[in-house]
Formats: structure tokens, sequence, C-alpha cells
């Protein structure tokens, strides 16, 4: 029995630490592979290369724009915000009303803070300004609405900083002109544009979705849309070109995508208008995203008024790059091919618009286009890899939840229960042998190889983080589990020998002192407080345990107290004694009572003798039956 | 809620001042109780946002509170304000400087009076602090930014607590809680008929209540930022400071 005790015990302690890490891991990991699953599954998925209609629709994740900031004035959140309300709002409302809220000479304020949108309400009549849509360098955009045409528009208020350079509003009322002919499906039209109370605006057409910048940003551009996106840039481009219009400031901030997939360039010639003061305007204004001219061409960068429409063309090569690679061609760049999966014929198209002599570079966007629609989109898988996250299997992504659940249900759960069944089988049945751990950690591994194939399996048909993740997992758990078991089963193993050692003693040994057999039972008259020597053990082969010695006693009027006594004589050291003197009987028991008294033995103490004793208090009738002696691991 | 009594907030624009909290602080030889009072207000409520800048310096918590602890100490205790700058003339200003020269000269010193029985004068809730500074947003904002940006949290913290204390004491919660969006905009002409509605009250007197409270609000903001700069001219200017701030 003692075997399968520590057995037992050895599985549960193994249980308690598995349950503890097991557990924590399992909830991680279902939850991680609910939630990838989810992302798979709330995605358009990527419209596979072979398709033609890549070429006609832009498919992307459109996701909201960042939440949480303020509608009013666009700032961020403040974390522990008084009252929950915005702080700079808060502020702005000390002000008393008509006191411009501009920078004061020590603060590192913002260009143009956004006017309130209840403040613009007056201004603009025909409109219901609805909220800040975004701020800029070149000012600020409110969604608003027309209730009398029933559309939304975007209001952008040009800063005063730049109202107040002089021949403003003679330039604003030329290139606000140009730009409302601008009449193109790729570009955000312009509905009308004047002065209101000293500002100037824009109203233009309210494109809802993201723009291109959001977008890189959450990596949802896939070479695949990169190569949608850019000849719809082209497009737009060669129509403003030959309009004689130039754009001047494309970047993905300017490129917004519709909910439907629509390509839309937004801000057409509105750098002209902060005249040459181009760079001056990116470097100085903390708004603008880059701050730095990184989209512009080195030609643009050195003479802004020289500049011809090949500087949107090196513009537009610096912003295919980048939805190309996430990365910006700085210095001496890696062509898009070594960067991602793409084709390295592309590589030419790409390189050749970011040339830095205007005459080397495509001379018309028209020829972009056709360059990128040229590249043989039939054979798309050889053209275009896809990347791995738009694998080649077709497969929904649902199956990567599911996989995922199988991964970590056979690599965690079923071999918890196991090894739960396993200590449980133990314990109660008493059926433990080195068999059964044998086969129970052989089980173990067939679990742990089952969760590797479904992290495999999952890995190919999906995304498979959540797969990789959790077969790594349960392979490391298979790690620590199979020798922790196989260690402890094995020091358990000494154990067993003890087994042996176990003495019972019955109605056939008599013991040392004098005392009569009564119904199975030794029985001794007391006249006065007696030790009733009952046994003595030579060489029992303990060591390093706790000695248990038990009996069951009962007594007839009992004047003193009756408890079971034991020495262990301990070579080199002396004899010591326990005492049950926390369990003791008197008077008349009526029936059996069993004791049980242990003593603990350090490792290394050997006692080469045991003598079990049973302490009559006083006079009285004592009977005592069934001792054993016995020990446990301490 | 009578509109009588809220024009009589103190800061009502810059010709009526009294003398603000700060300039009384700083007006040299008067060594009365009003000074000390003065001083020892600013110093509660304005503390965090100093513990704030120590921690975002690299200093354990430990250290942090007892060298914002030992900083307070000495200023209340020597009143050595000398060092303040009157011309700069703002508490938020010279509370930095202080502390920055504090850093950098003194700590060694207060702390060697600390191991030799020197007392705290001020009782500052320190662990609150810590957690409070646990929260903060692990961005790389630097010390003075975040000394900023917490000390103008800090102040509107104060003022709409006062403000909501104001109305409670009224027995207007109810009515404070509705309509505290609006101090930052919020609440258009339909949330003020939803308001009504709730509060059994036209939409008028709801239209009127909201401007009444953040008349009473700008007030009180205005107050508080008097009381941190010496010259009540400067209040504008503050507020353009802590907007700005407070919008990047």
């Amino acid at each position: 029995m003692n075997t399968v005790a520590f057995l037992a015990l050895g599985w549960m302690e193994i249980l308690l630490v598995l349950m503890l890490f097991g557990g924590l891991a399992v909830v991680l990991i279902v939850v991680l592979a609910v939630v990838l699953g989810r992302r798979g599954r709330g995605a358009p998925s990527a419209p596979p290369q072979s398709q033609p209609t890549a070429k006609e629709k832009v498919a992307v994740t459109i996701s909201d724009p960042p939440a949480h900031l303020c509608p009013r004035c666009g700032t961020g959140p403040a974390a522990d915000a008084p009252e929950g309300l915005c702080p700079a709002c808060l502020v702005k409302a000390g002000m008393p009303t008509g006191v411009p809220l501009t920078a004061s000479a020590d603060a590192a304020a913002p260009a143009a803070p956004p006017a309130d949108p209840r403040d613009l309400a007056p201004r603009f009549p025909q409109l219901e300004i609805l909220e800040v849509l975004g701020r800029g360098g070149m000012g600020v955009v409110y969604k608003a609405r027309q209730p009398r045409l029933d559309r939304f528009v975007a209001l952008k208020i040009l800063p005063a900083s730049l109202a107040a350079t002089p021949g403003f509003a003679e330039r604003f009322e030329r290139e606000a002109r140009a730009l409302a002919r601008l009449n193109h499906p790729n570009i955000v039209a312009v509905y009308d544009f004047g002065q209101a109370d000293g500002l100037f605006y824009l109203l233009m057409e309210y494109v809802d979705g993201s723009n291109l910048r959001q977008l890189i940003e959450a990596k949802a551009v896939a070479p695949a849309q990169a190569l949608a996106i850019v000849p719809k840039i082209c497009e737009a481009l060669q129509f403003a070109h030959d309009e004689g219009i130039l754009h001047r400031d494309i970047k993905p901030e300017n490129i917004l995508i519709d909910r439907k997939g629509r390509v839309k360039i937004a801000d057409f010639g509105l750098a002209k208008l902060s005249g040459e003061a181009v760079p001056d305007v990116m470097l100085t204004h903390p708004g603008m995203v880059m701050g730095t001219p990184r989209y512009m061409a080195p030609e643009q960068v050195e003479n802004a008024r020289t500049v011809d429409h090949r500087a949107d063309i090196y513009s537009l090569g610096v912003v295919f790059y980048e939805m190309l690679t996430g990365e910006l061609p700085l210095g001496r760049f890696a062509p898009p091919s070594q960067k991602a999966p793409v084709d390295d014929r592309l590589d030419e198209v790409v390189l050749r618009t970011l040339e830095k002599e205007p005459d080397r570079r495509y001379q018309h966007a028209s020829e972009v286009k056709t360059a990128v629609e040229n590249l043989p989109h039939n054979t798309a898988p050889a053209t275009v890899r896809p990347p791995p996250a738009a694998a080649a299997a077709p497969a929904p992504r649902r199956g990567l939840g599911i996989l995922s659940l199988a991964a970590a249900l056979a690599g965690w759960v079923l071999p918890i229960l196991l090894a739960l069944a396993g200590g449980l089988l133990l314990a109660l049945l008493g059926v433990g042998t080195d068999l059964l751990v044998l086969a129970s950690l052989l089980l173990f591994l067939a679990f742990e190889l089952v969760a590797l194939g479904c992290g495999i399996a999952a890995r190919r048909t999906g995304t498979g983080k959540a797969g990789l993740i959790i077969s790594a997992l349960s392979l490391s758990l298979a790690i620590v589990v199979i020798p922790a078991v196989w260690t402890v089963s094995l020091s358990a193993a000494p154990v067993q020998e003890f087994h042996h050692r176990d003495v019972a003693f019955g109605a056939g040994d008599r013991p040392l002192a004098n005392m009569a057999e009564q119904d199975g039972a030794w029985v001794a008259e007391c006249t006065e407080t007696q030790t009733l020597r009952l046994y003595e053990v030579f060489d029992p082969g303990l060591s390093g345990v706790t000695v248990l010695y038990s009996a069951e006693v009962r007594t007839e009027n009992a004047r003193g107290p009756v408890y079971l006594e034991m020495w262990c004589r301990l070579p080199g050291e002396g004899e010591f004694f326990s005492r049950g003197l926390n369990q003791t009987v008197t008077g008349t028991t009526g029936g059996w009572v069993t004791m049980k008294i242990p003593f603990h033995l350090k490792p290394g103490q050997t006692p080469d003798l045991i003598k079990l004793n049973v302490v009559a208090g006083g006079p009285g009738r004592v009977a005592v039956r069934n001792v054993r002696l016995s020990a446990k691991a301490p | 809620m009578t509109a009588t009594s809220q024009e009589d907030g103190p800061a009502r624009g810059a010709a009526g001042f009294e003398a603000t909290r700060w300039s009384v602080v700083l007006a040299a030889g008067r060594d009365d109780g009003a000074q000390a009072a003065a001083l020892d207000h600013l110093c509660r409520t304005y503390w965090y946002p100093l513990y704030a800048f120590v921690r975002r310096q690299g200093r354990s918590a430990d250290d942090a509170q007892d060298l914002t602890q030992a900083f307070f100490a000495r200023l209340i205790a020597k009143r050595d304000l000398a060092a303040a700058d009157p011309a700069r003339g703002r508490f938020r200003s010279f509370l930095l400087a202080a502390m920055k020269h504090f850093l950098a000269n003194e700590w060694d010193k207060a702390r060697a009076l600390k191991r030799g029985g020197g007392a705290y004068v001020t009782s500052l809730d320190a662990g609150d602090a810590e957690t409070r500074y646990l929260r903060e947003p692990a961005d790389p904002a630097t010390p003075e930014r975040i000394f900023e940006r917490r000390w103008a949290l800090t102040l509107l913290d104060e003022v709409l607590h006062r403000l909501r204390a104001e109305h409670e004491a009224r027995g207007q919660r109810v009515l404070f809680e509705e309509l505290k969006d609006t101090l930052a905009g919020g609440g258009g002409a339909d949330g003020h008929a939803a308001t009504a509605g709730r509060l059994c009250m036209s939409e008028g007197a709801v239209k009127v209540a909201a401007h009444r409270l953040r008349r009473r609000y700008r007030d009180l903001l205005r107050a508080e930022i008097a009381a941190t700069v010496n010259d009540p001219r400067d209040v504008d200017d503050e507020l353009r400071h802590l907007f700005a701030v407070l919008s990047v």
C-alpha cells in the first residue's frame, strides 16, 4: 500500500504544479485562438492574386479611425481625465469668449488649435458641424452635414498662420477655383470654397473610410492591394496633370480609401497655397505626421517653385515603396523584392519612379499605371508571391481557430485530465505500478504529438501564429513533465522495499509483559501505574521516515490515562521516546479505540531497536489488539 | 441655484483681484500666518505633479517619496523663497525650478538631515502617489512634460472638485452630473431636451442652469489659476499655456 500512496503523492505534486502552470496557459491559449480566429473571420480575406478582379477593386480592411479622440478638439484622451471630461476643452472653457487661444510664447503649442465646432456653427449656417476629423499642417478638417442635400461633407479650415501670408487671398481664390474643376472619381471633389469671418475654408467630398497611413500602420496593405491602389493614384494624377495641376504633397495621409475600397486623393494642390514655404510648413508643424519632407522629390526639396508633375511621380514612388515594404526608401535602400514577397520585375517599376533625376523617371503617371498593370497578373502566383499571412491555401481562416483549439485540447487539457485521472486512480484504487506510470507517459507523449500535428496544420491553413505558439508551449510542457514524472516514479521506488518492513502483531504474538489472551486481544489487570511492554523490533531497516505505531485499546475502570509509547534506539545517539499524551483514554471505553503515534526519523537516523509499549496511568483493566508498526514518507 | 451668489466668485476679471495666493507667498517680509497657509495650500494641491516629475527622472518610489516630502518640508519650514524670482511670477515655474535646484544641490544635505532625526513638516499621501504614478502612461514624455501635464490635470481636478462640492452642498448633485459634460463643450440642443426630461425641468431652465454652471466653472478655474500667478493679468496667458500642454 505504501508504494501506491507514495506514487499517488508524487503524481499529486506534479499535478498541482501542472494545474497552476497549465491552467493559466490553457486559458491564455484558448483566448488567443478565439481572438485570432475571430480576427481571421472578421477581416475580408485578401483576394487571391489569380483573380483579375484584384485590378478592378481594392479590397482592404477599413478600420475605424483612431477612437477616443475628443470629438470637439481632436486631442487624444487623458489618463484619469478629470470627471471624464476632455482636459483641453475644459481649459478652453476658461477663456472669456472671443479671446483667441493662440499659443503663448513659452508654450510648445500646435500650429493652429482647431476651433470648437460650436464656435464655427454661426459662420456656417448652412452646415451642421459634427466633429473634428483630423488636423495637420494644412488646417483642421471637420465632418459636417448639409441638411438640405442630406449628405456629409468635409469642411477644411486652413490655418490662420497661412492665411496671414501676403497675397494669400488671391492665391487661394485662384487655386481653389482650379481644384473645384478637378472632377475625377479618384480625386476628393471640392464642392465650395471661400472665406467666412476671416477663415479660409474648403468644402469637400466626405470620404467614409481610412487613409493609407492608417492602413499601412495596421499592416492591412498586402502587395496585391498596393498593385491595385497604385494604378488608381496614377489615373488621378494623370488627370490632374493634364489639367495643369500638381498635387505637390502626395503621401499616405492624403490617399483615402473608402469603405467600398475606392481610392480618393485629397488635398490636391493645397501645398501650393503655402507658396515657397512648403518645406518650412512641414518642418515646423508637428501636426504633420512625418514632420520632414520624406515624400518629396529631391528637386522639390531644393526648390519647391520649379517642380513639375514628375515630382508627384517621385512621391508616388515613395508611397508605393512604403506600401510594399512598410519602409521608406531612405539612403541606399533595397529593392522591394528583397524586403517583401513581390516579383522582382516590380523592382524596376518602383525604382524608376524613385530616380533622383526627373528625366530618368517615368515621364507620365499613366506610364506607371501601364507598367504596373502589364506585370503578368495572369500568372499571379508567380508574379506576386502572396505573403505568408494570405497563404496560398484557400482554406477559410475558420480552420485556424478550430485547429488551434484542438492543439490546445490535445497539448494541454487532455494531458492534465490524464494526470488527474492517473493520480486519482493511484490514490483511490491503489492499483499503481510502474507500468501504469509508463503507460500514462506514453499516452501523454501521444497527446503532445497530436497537438504538434494540429499546430502544424493550423500553421499551414491559417496565419499559424496561434497553432505555432500552442505547439511550442505544449512541447515545452512535455519536456518538463515527462522527465519529472519519470524521476519521481524512480525516486518513489525505494519506498517499495520498506513496504516489507511493515510489521503487524496479532493474537499469536505474545507480548513481553505478562498479559492474558482474551478474544484475540491481550489483557492486563493493572493495580498501579504500569508500563506494559508489548513488542520489540530489532533492526527495522527504517531511515528518514516517519514511524507510525498504532494499536486498538479498550479499558475498564482505568483510573489514570492510558496511552501508547514508542522508544527508538539510535546507535550513537541514545534512546528516544514518543508518547501519545494527546490521545489517552480513561475509565471504561465500552469499545475499541484506535490510537496512533508517530516518531520522526531524520535522514541518516536508523534505529536498531524500536520498543512498543502501552502505559496505564493507574489501576484498571487494559486490553490491546491489532498492534502495528508502519512508516510513511516524512 | 441663485444667479447672484454665483456672481460673487473670487475671480471676476483682472481688475477685481485681491492679492493672489502666490503673490501672498512671494510678498517679502510678511511673516504672518497668511503666507504659511497660502504656501501650505499650494503645496498640498500641487505636489503630485512634482512627484511624477521626480519619478520620471528615474528615481525609485521610495526615493521620490522621501525627496518630495523633504522638498516641501524644506520649502515650508525655511520659507527660503528668496530664490523665487518674482519676475517669473508663476508658482508652477517656480516649483519646477526649485525642485531641479533641490535635486542638484540640496538633496544630499536633506537626506543627511533626515538620518540625523530631521522631522517632516508635511504629511503627503505618498502611497496614493505611487498608485497614481503607476497609472501614468508609459510614453517617453520628458519629466518636464509629465510635470506640466500633471499640473494642468491637477488644477482641473481641483476646480471640478470644488464645483461638484458646491453643487452637492446645495443638493444639486444630480444636476451637476447631468450638466457636467457641457463644461467641456459637450451636450447639444437635443441633449438639453433629454436632460430636461430626466430632471423634470423645462428645456429653457436646463439651458439656463447649464449656462450658470459654465460661468461658475470659468470663474473657479480662473480663480484657481490666479492663485498660482503673481500678476492676475497672467491668467489668460497661463490658460493658453495649459491648453497648449493638454492639446499636444
